[in-house]
């Protein structure tokens, strides 16, 4: 018995550590062409910072998409979701303050959940187009309650309501300080991992340490327990857990509801933390990208950290400035030919060929003109993610039965 | 060793669907620490008292008694406390999750989801010989294997009483009988078990009991002793056994269809076929025997055109077919009555005269040029309804509202439509009432005196040997033997089936 | 047989008019709760609408449906084309762009205009069905990607290329020649009825034959019903997967063409958004059905025009009709897939009473 149980840790651990060597490879990397493109801004405690501000949405709805794909639901109102969950946090942080005000979020974004499980798990209507319809119904009753109530409040009008209070904010003092020095010397590496250690000890917002908890929790609680067990069980094989005694309906239930309060939470961070206050149409396409950050993470939580990193990350860089960007380009470019080399080496060819292309073409964009586009860098999350999709669709693994109608009685 | 008190107790169990009733006046007693065998054809109802006995559907008459106490049973959950456990013809397991997931999954209780439950799986496995590793993907398992961790979920779980649907459609000979080593095992230790099965050879070899179903109903009971299988069989069909009885051979010397050292190999480079070399001539029926899962879907599909050869040509007539596609193929005269009606062959919500223009896309009297001719195909459903006598309140009725029987019927009367040249049945008569299957036998034959050849597939060796003019043996993907029907017996054709010798 | 036929259609109308008195409920109920008077709004909504709103409903009809109809194009077919917002946005800067560079003149320019607009909405919703077929990339995710990166790139071309005109862009002009208008059938000041509303009408012809009618829809409807059953009958599952995506795509390309020659003349800040969404909307409210969707295409312009009358006398906000017609889309699926049950149950019934005894057990 315990040869297995030494084998099985044994994988577990060479995972992490496979996992700490990417990590750290691309520390490197982006230290690396921080300091060949003179751009310290690229991993500057302020952008750093930004990035950390720009993924807890995305990973907040990535996230609940993880908790209803899990359990077999299909769930693209997230955006609605997180739009319900904008307003919520608004009217609620306007009266009871900002923890009230996440509760608040979070309540709104379960509501939006509720109509989805209603839909997909009692009646059986196709998940896609239930959540078609829940983010139309999310935007227009956002919409709507924002112009019927916001107007009178102070700070409102019909379209935002401003000067909402934001959850308090940390610093660990020494480690902040230390950071601060080491970070500012601009070393190869070390410096990079400082300003990292800066921006997460520095001025953060509890609520982002909130959201990124959650990740450890949804974890645990998915993969440890007996209740995450069952829940996943729902999203692989229905029938079969029905016939083990496994209430399918009701963990889809809770799986969905949970899904839409994890939404609105993110939604709750657009208008509480990301902006001092609510407006129409603040989510601007967040909840897909949690999406597609859940693919790009195949349905777990680590990799869809990783996601909403790298999503956060291009999204915060749009908004500073546009040399740090061009540098990127260097980094994409040497990274499609490292996963170009590794592909070769695992002796798949045509990938590698395609790889290899794509990571010439953009060098060659690096070398040959000095800016990139704001628009090209809102486009990332997408194109990475039609990229994964496209290259690696035989790695990823979604649960078996997720989107698939079931109905009660339809076992053996 | 069974004790006094019977392990179940089924008495006058009913039960309806919209439309059906599944079963009615249902008695069964199955002794305690014995093997007890339900046989019946499909559809006599054994499925649906096994989703009763196990609390998936609820009777709406009857009692059943367990051990001695009447219970009422409102879910699978309720089944297992009451020492119920039950393994699904189709496994019952999420490939992703691994043996110890899938073992625990509703029982976490019992011994928790880590090493606790770990220890239980391995003393399982180990008292019984099942061979199984907790921490393996189920999706890395094989056919046996997953069988076999089935079994051990159920007795996890602490049943006594254990249901096995048709265990062995899936398995080989030799995992049949490691299968069977297996149920001693379980008998020995004192559990009870039921076998549902339509293969008389291994109820006999198995069973301490046997009921018979028929229907919906048992129709009776049999001591496997001395009882015999033909006197089963007319049990299970309620008359003398409509056997087809073998014509006058209308075999020419044309040949239709030919296959020439055909391989197909799968994405990982394994051999599904392997060098099949067959002719077919006009009026002649070649029989295709073997265990399920031989080869005999990806042959029919390969010859369909909806796999391509890795190696090997196929000739339709005089033409090379080799790289032809299904629409191409049909349009050059080939009927294809599919196993599984329900999946291949028809549209379940569209009318009957659109299912009739199904694979008849480019044909007549479904279509004139790229326009479909709807006059032409409700006229020509009208007719096949007739001829074919299928029982349907008219052609504008969903295919889903019709019998198992007449849905058969109505394929069969489209795939002979349009005056085909080669027709291949697979298990043509599967699942479908005596009636429709004698009725379907007469219009293979009418067809085969016309000259139309036919590869006919079927689990079924009665039905092979009383239509086939040849029968070739399948065993994973190769030609074993060939026999001729009129001097073979099903016990010959079972030996080469499962390897036992080649003739 | 003719009662029965009554009976289909009374149960395929059953469904739209639950859902018409749950979202009528819905919406009282929000205005009540956020303390509005829903009489007030009401009796605004159900005036009849003046002249100018005339027109202007029947010319979002117009766009409104030839977007169901590209979306109804997928769904026959099993496919779930969420990109039209994507395929219409950057098929309508092309057209714009391509027009408004008067390479041609007069009526040439528009017809070469038209065919830009479809083959690129064509080529863009490729990208899916290509990612599709080669990949096995669902088509939901990919479109959805789709839409953001085609929205983005307009916005860039718009950025680099457009013409500046105080704090807007938009694409050149077009010529006078190649301006439709419209027919005004009111007073002038009411409005046109935009020329190329023309394109709704054939489209919804198009799509009625080619389903109904042809091998080709068959064969669509055959792939959407059973993919399995499909393939067997001799259907290449992914070419009709790429053909009928790129269809789709191709009707998407004309969904903003009427306004664009009719009064907005240029693709800027007069582009009107979110169609696409809401073509998907209406093709789930009409079942996919030409004459459904057309209903359905009705009801939304006119809840989204006639809600700008609630601005004059009533305190109730327009967006409030985001909501009805999103309660709207929601209940009709749902109640849809109650009666489907429903009727199942009915016609196993009703066969099994019609043949009673035939059939024997089943399980």
């Amino acid at each position: 018995m315990s040869a297995a149980t030494v084998q099985k840790r044994g994988i577990v651990e060479r995972l992490t550590k496979s996992w700490l060597y990417i990590g750290l490879a691309g520390v490197a990397l982006v230290s690396f062409v921080r300091i060949v493109t003179d751009t310290d801004d690229l991993t500057g405690a302020g952008t750093i910072r930004a990035a950390i501000i720009a993924t807890c949405p995305i990973l907040a709805a990535a996230l609940g998409g993880l908790w209803a794909e899990r359990a077999g639901v299909v769930n693209i109102g997230l955006e609605g979701q997180m739009i319900l969950g904008t307003w919520g946090a608004a009217f609620f942080t306007y009266h009871y303050g900002p923890w009230v005000g996440i509760a608040g979020a979070a309540l709104l974004g379960l509501i939006g959940g509720l109509l989805h499980a209603i839909a997909t798990v009692t009646f059986g209507v196709d998940h896609i187009v239930s959540g078609v319809a829940i983010n139309l119904i999310g935007a227009g009753a956002a919409t709507y309650l924002a112009e019927a109530i916001f107007p009178d409040y102070e700070g409102g009008g019909p379209r935002q309501l401003n000067g909402l209070e934001a959850p308090a904010q940390i610093t660990i003092p020494g480690v902040s300080d230390l950071a601060n020095t080491i970070a500012d010397k601009h070393w190869f590496f070390v410096s990079d991992v400082a300003s990292f250690v800066q921006a997460l000890t520095t001025n953060i917002s509890t609520l982002s340490l909130f959201v990124f908890a959650l990740v450890i929790v949804s974890a645990v609680v998915l993969w440890r327990t007996s209740f995450g067990l069952r829940l996943r069980s729902c999203g692989e094989n229905p029938q079969s857990a029905e016939t083990l005694g496994v209430n399918v309906y009701l963990y889809k239930y809770v799986a969905v509801l949970i899904s839409g309060a994890l939404a609105g939470i993110g939604g709750g961070f657009l208008a509480l933390v990301s902006s001092s206050g609510f407006s129409t149409g603040q989510t601007g396409g967040r909840g897909y990208i949690g999406l597609a950050a859940m693919i790009f993470g195949n349905w777990r939580p680590g990799g869809l950290l990783a996601g909403a990193l790298t999503f956060g990350y291009t999204d915060s860089l749009r908004l500073r400035d546009t040399q740090s960007v061009h540098a990127l380009l260097l980094l994409v470019g040497i990274a499609l030919l490292a996963f170009a080399a590794y592909r070769a080496y695992r002796g798949q060819i045509t990938g590698a060929a395609v790889v290899a292309v794509a990571g010439a073409a953009v060098l060659a964009w690096f070398l040959l003109t000095d800016t990139v586009p704001r628009e090209f860098t809102v486009m990332t999350p997408y194109v990475t993610t039609l990229f994964v999709l496209a290259l690696g669709s035989q790695r990823l693994r979604m649960p078996a039965a997720d989107g698939r109608p079931y109905r009660r009685g339809s076992a053996g | 060793m069974p004790s006094a008190v019977d392990a179940v107790q089924l008495r006058g169990i009913g039960k309806r669907f919209p439309g059906v009733i599944a079963n009615h006046d249902v008695d069964v007693t199955i002794r305690s620490g014995t093997v007890h065998a339900l046989i019946g054809e499909n559809g006599a109802g054994k499925s649906t008292l096994m989703k009763i006995l196990y609390g998936v559907q609820r009777p709406d008459e009857g009692t059943i008694t367990i051990e001695g106490r009447e219970v009422v049973l409102k879910s699978p959950t309720e089944a297992i406390e009451a020492g119920v456990g039950m393994v699904f013809q189709h496994f019952m397991l999420a490939d992703n999750l691994t043996v110890l997931e899938n073992m625990v999954l509703g029982a976490e209780k019992l011994h928790g989801i880590g090493d606790g439950a770990r220890a239980e799986i391995r003393r399982i496995s180990d008292r019984f010989g099942f061979d199984l590793d907790p921490d393996v993907l189920v999706e890395k398992l094989g056919v046996a294997a997953r069988q076999r961790l089935e079994i051990a979920k159920v007795l996890y779980r602490g049943a006594r009483i254990i249901i096995l649907d048709e265990p062995t459609a899936v398995l080989v000979p030799q995992e049949v009988d490691a299968l069977f080593a297996n149920l001693d095992e379980l008998k020995d230790a004192g559990n009870s078990v039921l076998f549902i099965s339509h293969k008389l050879d291994e109820v006999l070899a198995i069973a301490d009991d046997i009921t018979v179903m028929r229907r919906g109903t048992t129709v009776g009971t049999a001591d496997p002793a001395t009882a015999t299988k033909h006197e089963l069989a007319e049990l299970m069909v309620g008359s003398e056994l409509p056997s087809p009885e073998t014509e006058e051979s209308t075999v020419t010397d044309t040949v239709q269809l030919s296959l020439a050292d055909v391989t197909l190999t799968d994405e990982f480079g394994r051999n599904l076929l392997t060098d099949l070399s067959l002719t077919i001539r006009r009026g002649e029926v070649l029989g295709i025997a073997g265990v399920e899962g031989n080869g005999q879907s990806e042959l029919v599909e390969t010859i369909m055109g909806m796999r391509i050869p890795t190696a090997g040509r196929i000739h339709l007539g005089a033409e090379d077919v080799t790289n032809w596609h299904t629409r191409r193929l049909r349009e050059a005269g080939i009927g294809y009555i599919p196993e599984d009606r329900h999946r291949h062959g028809l549209l379940l919500d569209a009318p009957l005269w659109e299912n009739r223009i199904l694979g008849h896309q480019t044909r007549p009297p479904s279509s004139k040029g790229i326009w479909i001719n709807r006059r032409g195909a409700r006229q020509d459903t009208a007719r096949i309804v007739e001829e074919y006598d299928v029982r349907a309140p008219g052609i504008d009725t969903p295919a889903r509202a019709l019998s198992g029987g007449n849905q058969q019927k109505l394929i069969v009367g489209r795939e002979m439509s349009g005056d085909p040249v080669l027709l291949i049945a697979s298990h043509p008569t599967r699942g479908v009432d005596v009636g429709a299957q004698a009725a379907i036998w007469d219009h293979i034959k009418r067809a085969r005196r016309a000259g139309l050849a036919v590869l006919l597939i079927s689990a079924d060796l009665d039905e092979l040997i009383g239509l086939s003019d040849t029968i070739q043996v399948i065993l994973r993907g190769r030609f074993v033997g060939t026999f001729d029907p009129s001097d073979v017996t099903p016990q010959d054709l079972g030996s080469a089936m499962t390897g036992g010798q080649a003739a | 047989m003719t009662s029965e036929r009554l009976r289909s259609i009374g149960l395929s109308l059953l469904a739209p008019a639950i859902a018409i008195v749950l979202s009528i409920l819905v919406t009282t109920v929000v205005i009540a709760a956020v303390g509005s008077s829903p009489g007030d709004f009401w009796s605004t909504m159900f005036e009849v609408p003046k002249p100018r709103l005339r027109v202007d409903i029947l010319n979002q009809t117009a766009m409104i449906y030839i977007a169901a109809v590209a979306a109804a194009i997928g769904f026959r077919m099993g496919l779930f084309n969420i990109g039209l917002e994507g395929q219409y946005t950057i098929a309508s800067f092309a057209a714009a762009s391509f027009a408004g560079a008067a390479y041609l003149s007069g009526l040439a320019n528009v017809a070469a205009a038209i065919i830009v607009a479809m083959a690129v909405g064509a080529l863009w919703s490729g990208i899916a069905g290509v990612l599709k077929t080669t990949r096995g990339v669902s088509e939901v995710i990919s479109t959805i990607m789709l839409n953001s990166i085609a929205i983005t790139l307009v916005g860039y071309f718009l950025n680099t290329r457009g013409v500046k005109e105080g704090n807007t862009v938009h694409t050149k002009n077009l010529e006078a020649g190649s301006t439709l208008g419209g027919f005004a059938p009111f007073e002038d000041r009411d409005g046109e009825i935009w020329a190329l509303t023309i394109i709704a009408v054939l489209v919804g012809i198009g799509f009625w034959v080619l389903l109904n009618h042809t091998r080709f829809g068959f064969d669509l409807r055959a792939s959407g019903q059973s993919e399995s059953a499909a393939l067997a009958s001799g259907i290449n599952p992914k070419r009709m997967i790429l053909i009928s995506m790129m269809l789709s795509g191709a009707v998407a390309g004309l969904i903003w063409l009427p306004a664009l020659f009719g009064g907005a003349r240029n693709y800027g800040t007069s582009f009107q958004a979110g169609l696409g969404f809401l073509g998907i909307a209406v093709a789930l409210l009409g079942r996919n059905r030409p004459l459904g969707m057309l209903f359905g295409a009705l009801l939304f312009a006119f809840l989204s025009v006639k809600s700008n009358d609630l601005t004059f006398g009533t305190d109730v906000s327009p967006s409030i009709v985001q909501i009805t017609q999103g309660v709207a889309v929601l209940a009709v699926v749902v109640t849809y897939e109650v009666v489907r049950r429903w009727r199942t149950r009915l016609e196993q019934r009703t066969v099994s009473r019609e043949l009673a005894g035939a059939n024997g057990a089943t399980s």
